[in-house]
């Protein structure tokens, strides 16, 4: 009965196939690497990072993220992605972690762990796949700055 | 201060604390209403730790404590309430609404938008909203009516009683429950225009919906992960055409939706006004439109099919010799026909009527002066295309559903089954018009917005069509190849069509516009500097690029013969051509290139494509896409969905030509409805609609005789019967009866197998009359002739018919023949002669849809008039 109720539970929300399951880690991976590239300081990273999650995002079935939600964060990707000014990227950042969340809360991205990560200078968030604080808002500057809050998937 | 309120009496101040409480409390209302409270465990020393549930803080141990914040991240599983609709228009008919209100709100999460920094010029976007919606119902239901559009009782299909049918509106994150109640005696379908949705619920009978018969009763049941401008539409037969069309539009989740009450639309503008906070508009308006002919559409369909030029006459189209001449084209209108083309017109169809919402002129009175409106225009028609017009600028900002970087234009062209999301401004208490008119100008509908002095939009005048005639000379090779004179046009960056307006070519004059309000003191010369939309100035707000790696490439021609009506891509239809198979994870980029005389709006289901431009990354995704002749577009589309997609030509009598492709995805589920996938897939490509025969009959009663022929003809062969009959046996009877397939794109070729069957008493001595051998000295025998023939006919240049046969006999027949030569727009000139020494002239004046008068002379029957009939 038990089982036959789980079961249930698990089909209730729309599946994913392998396909789909690759997409979605594949985004999360492209956000880490802007976050990384965030983290080095490195606008111009930052900046391709961004262009490559804009490009998985763009292929991601509507039926697992809808268009309002992908465009929300095309949008933030998209402003990454123009900009040359680590400043800007940082700003938009805020917003787009904090989208990031709520879709890896909604949404299975990863088998692993994911662990979300606040600052509280800044007052923002961010997603990591460590425990180890290496702070995108700051860099070098504030690099240890910030908690893990929450761990996602597990 | 603080002492000076001490200062007042007890009671005062109590009254004063209360108001003060009440102000608060009326001030945060605002606040509570759009927030949402939630109880967090924080830690005293480490207020950034919120947790949902009881325990300890992960910095320093401590107990966390309770604590109830405003603001949150909710993620709360709410009651899906069911809102059902039966009719949602304000012009339903007496039917009961009922309407549950859903007790969730949405959670809107605070705006980002004080976060920003001030100095940042980039705004954040806004937030994701992942909260499941509605169920949303509605019931459709699909029955015959009587519609009256031009003072005659016609044949029409409604949809809950209403042409267009009812609006349906959803909110991206509802689940939508469409149940279409089929009260036609025929099949029925419908199919959402532009949603990503899952393969079954898509629409199309046999390819990915199971059928549906009459009386019965379908559910389409899919989730709303879309917002914008969307429409539905049957996708069986021509019911399309009959009125069985909608919009469908998907609110955005940022938009509150105003109060759902009886007959909510987008109308309802005071509310959506509310809902708006944007800069772009602040009121919108869905416009609908479509056209109507008083003709049964299947009888348009065979007419087009048996090249009846009634249309044309119609239209004013013809462009016959007599009008060349008087225009000084009559070079222009011979080499036209050298090169085996008959007169083109933009349009194949004459519509008696074009509406907007159901009606030729439509007032909406309630904007007012700074008013922006949003119009959500969907193009409804089944072949029409319309130049959008307006007394003042138009701002594009969406198309396809999609948003659009706002570009400004004077005009634009929508295609069939385009949406358009456009924004027009109301700057004094006047009322302006908003127009509609059909490409080949033959009418138009309007829409006024605004109560007070009219302003209206530009009219279009009529086309110069010889202009067009000789550009399409260029354009066409004696061979029936196009030549695109080296330009690589694409996007509409060059509308060819360009040398027949007026108004671009500088030369409208008052009297070709057309229904002038004369009460208007206005100019009607119009600056050749109008600024048109074209595909290449639409831009994503955001990137639109695919993933990096192998891109897999396709490449079609769009193919088709305007005089056998046959519309194909590579020559071949939907149902003679493999279905593409193409694999999940693929990008995949198609070049297609308009090899035809016709422009053609291309539809892909079930996904968004990229509209390659020199926008480059942030090129428009769209799901039609118009392709003007000679073009060359490319579109690229992630394959990300699963099961048979229908790829094809919009314009309805071309889909059912068999226009198109199917695409399917290897390795796709079982479709629940169509379990044998590939017994369905058979039962599609053998289904009525993909194999249409046509029958066509011109039959001359004439005093010397009856002289007709009849054709049964489908897109690759026909059946045709001859007769040529005396009214007594010296005249003769005549019959041949042949079978035959065309051949080539262009179906110059046509074999044929027959019987011919001949007989004429002849006085005397039958080896002394003129006839008795044929050209090439065989004995004729066409007193009395009984035999098989075999042969060909080719279409020769000035679309002169040689046919070669030899017959049971041994005997060869060489005959040339021309019919319909357009000397004026209603008379007509044929001519025949062959080998066997038999020769016809005649001239036929058409004096209606049915009949014209007719007089010809024939070698074996003399002279004769009379009149003939056409089928």
């Amino acid at each position: 009965m038990v089982i036959f109720a789980s079961l249930l539970f698990s089909v209730k929300s729309y599946s994913q196939d392998s396909t789909q399951q690759k997409q979605l880690s594949q985004l999360l991976t492209q956000y880490y690497a802007i976050k990384d590239a965030l983290v080095d300081g490195n606008a111009a990273n930052a900046s391709s990072s961004a262009d490559q999650f804009i490009k998985v995002g763009n292929s991601i079935d509507y039926k697992l993220i809808s268009e309002g939600n992908i465009n929300t964060l095309l949008k933030d990707a998209t402003s990454i992605s123009e900009s040359k000014d680590i400043k800007k990227q940082r700003e938009i950042f805020v917003n787009f972690s904090n989208n990031m969340i709520a879709l890896a809360k909604s949404v299975k991205l990863t088998a692993e762990p994911v662990y979300q990560a606040y600052c509280p200078m800044k007052k923002a968030n961010w997603l990591s796949n460590e425990k180890t604080i290496k702070n995108p808002y700051y860099g070098n500057a504030m690099l240890s700055c910030g908690k893990v809050v929450e761990t996602i998937g597990q | 201060m603080i002492q000076g309120y001490l200062l007042l009496p007890v009671h005062i101040r109590k009254t004063m604390k209360n108001l003060l409480s009440v102000f608060i409390l009326l001030l945060s209302l605002d606040v509570v209403a759009q927030v949402k409270e939630k109880v967090i465990y924080t830690c005293v020393m480490h207020p950034q730790v919120q947790k949902d549930k009881p325990g300890n803080c992960p910095i320093c141990g401590m107990v966390l404590v309770k604590k109830t914040i405003k603001v949150a991240v909710s993620k709360s599983n709410p009651k899906n309430n069911v809102l059902e609709k039966i009719d949602t228009t304000g012009r339903n008919e007496g039917k009961d609404t009922l309407m549950k209100m859903n007790a969730m709100k949405e959670d809107s999460l605070e705006s980002t938008m004080d976060h920003a920094e001030k100095d940042i010029s980039v705004q954040p976007a806004g937030k994701i909203i992942v909260t499941a919606g509605n169920t949303v119902r509605y019931h459709l239901y699909v029955k015959d009516t009587l519609v009256n559009f031009t003072g005659k009782n016609k044949r029409a299909i409604a949809i809950n009683g209403l042409i267009p049918g009812p609006e349906l509106i959803f909110t991206e994150g509802d689940t939508a429950e469409i149940y279409l109640h089929n009260l036609l005696n025929e099949e029925t379908s419908l199919h959402w225009h532009g949603v990503i949705l899952p393969n079954q619920a898509d629409g199309v009978p046999f390819l990915t919906t199971k059928k549906i018969g009459p009386g019965q009763t379908h559910l389409y049941k899919f989730p709303i992960v879309q917002n914008g401008t969307y429409w539905y539409h049957s996708h069986s037969a021509l019911q399309e055409q009959s009125g069985m069309y909608g919009a469908l539009i998907f609110k955005s989740r940022s938009e509150m939706q105003g109060p759902v009450g009886m007959g909510h639309t987008s109308h309802s503008f005071a509310d959506d006004a509310m809902s708006m906070p944007n800069n772009l508009f602040n009121k919108e308006y869905t416009v609908v439109l479509s056209e109507w002919t008083d003709d049964d559409p299947k009888q348009v369909q065979r007419r087009l099919r048996t090249a009846n030029d009634w249309f044309a006459i119609k239209k004013g189209s013809v462009q016959s010799y007599a009008e060349a001449i008087t225009e000084g084209h009559f070079k222009t209108k011979l080499t036209n026909e050298w090169k085996r083309m008959k007169a083109m017109d933009v349009s194949d169809v004459y519509y008696n009527r074009f509406l907007i919402n159901g009606k030729s002129e439509n007032n909406a009175p309630e904007f007012q002066a700074g008013d922006k409106v949003k119009l959500k225009v969907v193009n409804a028609g089944a072949s029409s295309y319309f130049w959008l017009g307006y007394a003042g600028k138009i701002t594009v900002i969406g198309n396809d559903g999609n948003d659009m970087v706002p570009v400004e234009v004077d005009r634009l062209i929508i295609a069939p089954a385009e949406t358009y999301d456009i924004v027009v401004t109301i700057p004094e208490n006047m009322s302006y018009e908003f127009r509609a008119t059909s490409e080949d100008r033959t009418g138009y509908s309007s829409l006024w917005l605004g109560t007070g002095h009219k302003m209206p939009a530009r009219t279009l005048p009529r086309l110069k069509y010889f202009e067009g005639m000789k550009m399409m000379n260029g354009m066409m090779n004696l061979n029936g190849t196009m030549n695109d004179m080296g330009m690589k046009m694409s996007n509409q960056m060059m509308d060819m069509n360009s040398a027949m307006y007026p108004e671009i070519t500088g030369e409208a004059t008052e009297t070709d516009t057309m229904q002038m309000d004369h009460s208007q003191n206005m100019s009607m010369k119009v600056s050749p500097d109008i600024v048109t939309l074209s595909y290449d100035m639409l831009r994503s707000p955001v990137k639109t690029t695919l993933p990096d790696g192998p891109v897999r490439a396709l490449n079609f021609s769009l193919t088709g013969n305007m005089n056998r009506y046959v519309w194909t891509l590579d020559n071949k239809t939907v149902k003679e051509a493999d279905r593409i198979l193409i694999n999940k994870g693929e990008v995949l980029r198609v070049a297609i290139t308009n090899n035809s005389m016709m422009r053609h709006p291309m539809h892909l289901h079930g996904h968004d494509f990229r509209v390659l431009n020199s926008q480059g990354e942030y090129s428009p995704l769209k799901n039609v896409i118009d392709i003007m002749p000679m073009e060359t577009d490319t579109i690229e589309f992630a394959a990300n969905q699963s099961g048979n997609w229908f790829f094809h030509c919009h314009i309805l009598f071309h889909m059912m030509a068999g226009m198109g492709r199917v695409f399917t995805y290897t390795d796709s589920p079982v479709n629940p409805e169509l379990p044998d996938a590939e017994k369905a897939y058979q039962m599609f490509r053998k289904h009525k609609d993909q194999n249409m025969y046509h029958l066509m009959v011109r039959a001359g009663i004439e005093y010397n005789g009856s002289d007709g022929e009849a054709m049964i003809s489908t897109n690759r062969s026909a059946l045709k019967e001859m007769w040529h009959l005396g009214y007594h046996d010296m005249h003769g009877y005549e019959s041949e009866t042949i079978l035959g397939r065309y051949l080539g794109v262009n179906q110059w070729w046509f074999p044929y197998i027959g019987f011919d069957y001949h007989y004429k008493k002849v006085e005397g001595d039958i080896t002394k009359s003129s006839d008795y051998k044929n050209m090439f000295g065989q004995v004729s025998n066409k007193n009395d002739r009984q035999t098989f023939v075999v042969g060909v006919e080719y279409t020769l240049p000035w679309l002169v018919i040689a046919d070669s046969r030899i017959d049971g006999d041994g005997k060869l027949r060489f005959q040339l023949s021309r019919e319909d030569v357009p000397i004026t727009k209603r008379l007509r000139f044929n001519v025949m002669g062959n080998t066997d020494k038999e020769y016809t002239i005649g001239f036929r004046y058409i004096v209606s849809k049915w009949f014209a008068l007719s007089t010809h002379y024939d070698s074996d029957m003399g002279l004769g008039a009379g009149i003939t009939i056409t089928y």
